[in-house]
């Protein structure tokens, strides 16, 4: 990572608890790192609203999230979240429709639901000053509910902010994928952020 | 979760090791590109660039964007804090212009 207080500036508590997480995953996730440091700034109240707008929904499932999440990682060509939401999306679709959805939404056997938002969603990402109530149009028409528009809204500015903090801090790609994709399914965010002791604020 | 994001941005753009004026006009730069594509310049010109590339495109920024904005005398702290805040407004922006899209919608 490009900070050198993202490897080595978190205090005694967290350096502990990374050795542990390293040890039984061969790795620390780093936006973990990120959103640890220095939690009081960001990282405590954003790992809260991660949880409940990645893991809370009332209208999406997770599997629906993450694809979502790394649909819109590639519209902010983002390599580092493309993988790692894949990694997770995929232990609730099989690998070859994320990919088909990854590459060609249309194509993939795939809600049409899910179709109609991306297709908001990208010009949010991409084109947000030409955002307007016709982009909508399509999503009620298929039948979403606010709320369901409302939390994809919520999941694409999410993204929008970790795909810039990615590429921006350099986060090196994810090794063990499988696991990190299974973990991140079953427990959501809420331990993203590790809380150790506040000694700097 | 709208309390959630307005508590995140008072805390970005509160106390800091950064001064809360920079964060606040980088905050402001971001949301004006988000919301118009127009960008107003910000000093010095290495962080000027610097945040243009985190909203237009972040996957262009390199090394040498914090080798110049180290040598222009910021600290990692200050930078860890100046990314946070752009990364944030980007996302925050988009969730604004959406929400309220929405809302007219429904009205």
């Amino acid at each position: 990572m490009r900070l050198t207080i993202h490897e080595t500036g978190h205090n005694l508590l967290q350096k502990l608890q990374f050795k542990i997480i390293k040890t039984f995953s061969g790795q620390v996730p780093s936006p973990m790192k990120i959103i640890s440091y220095r939690n009081a700034f960001f990282g405590r109240k954003y790992s809260v609203y991660l949880q409940k707008a990645m893991r809370e929904t009332k209208f999406w499932t997770v599997p629906e999230v993450e694809l979502l999440a790394a649909y819109i990682s590639k519209c902010n060509e983002c390599k580092y979240c493309i993988s790692d939401h894949k990694a997770i999306a995929i232990y609730g679709y099989n690998s070859e429709l994320v990919e088909t959805f990854m590459d060609k939404p249309e194509n993939s056997d795939i809600d049409n639901k899910l179709n109609v938002t991306i297709k908001f969603l990208e010009k949010l990402c991409k084109l947000p000053s030409e955002v307007n109530e016709n982009d909508l149009k399509p999503l009620f028409d298929s039948g979403l509910s606010k709320q369901a528009v409302e939390e994809a809204i919520h999941i694409c500015g999410i993204m929008c902010t970790m795909n810039r903090l990615a590429d921006a801090f350099n986060f090196p790609m994810s090794t063990n994928l499988d696991k990190l994709g299974k973990f991140l399914f079953k427990n959501g965010y809420k331990l993203v952020c590790i809380k150790g002791f506040n000694i700097k604020s | 979760m709208v309390k959630l994001l307005s508590d995140l941005k008072e805390n970005v753009l509160g106390a800091g090791y950064s001064e809360i004026s920079l964060r606040s006009l980088v905050f402001n730069k971001i949301k004006n590109i988000v919301k118009t594509d127009i960008s107003q310049g910000i000093e010095p010109s290495s962080l000027n660039s610097y945040i243009e590339k985190i909203e237009r495109n972040p996957y262009k920024i390199t090394d040498d964007d914090f080798v110049n904005l180290k040598k222009t005398g910021f600290t990692e702290d200050e930078l860890h804090e100046i990314t946070i805040v752009a990364a944030f407004s980007s996302g925050e922006t988009r969730i604004q212009i959406g929400l309220k899209l929405l809302d007219n919608q429904a009205s």
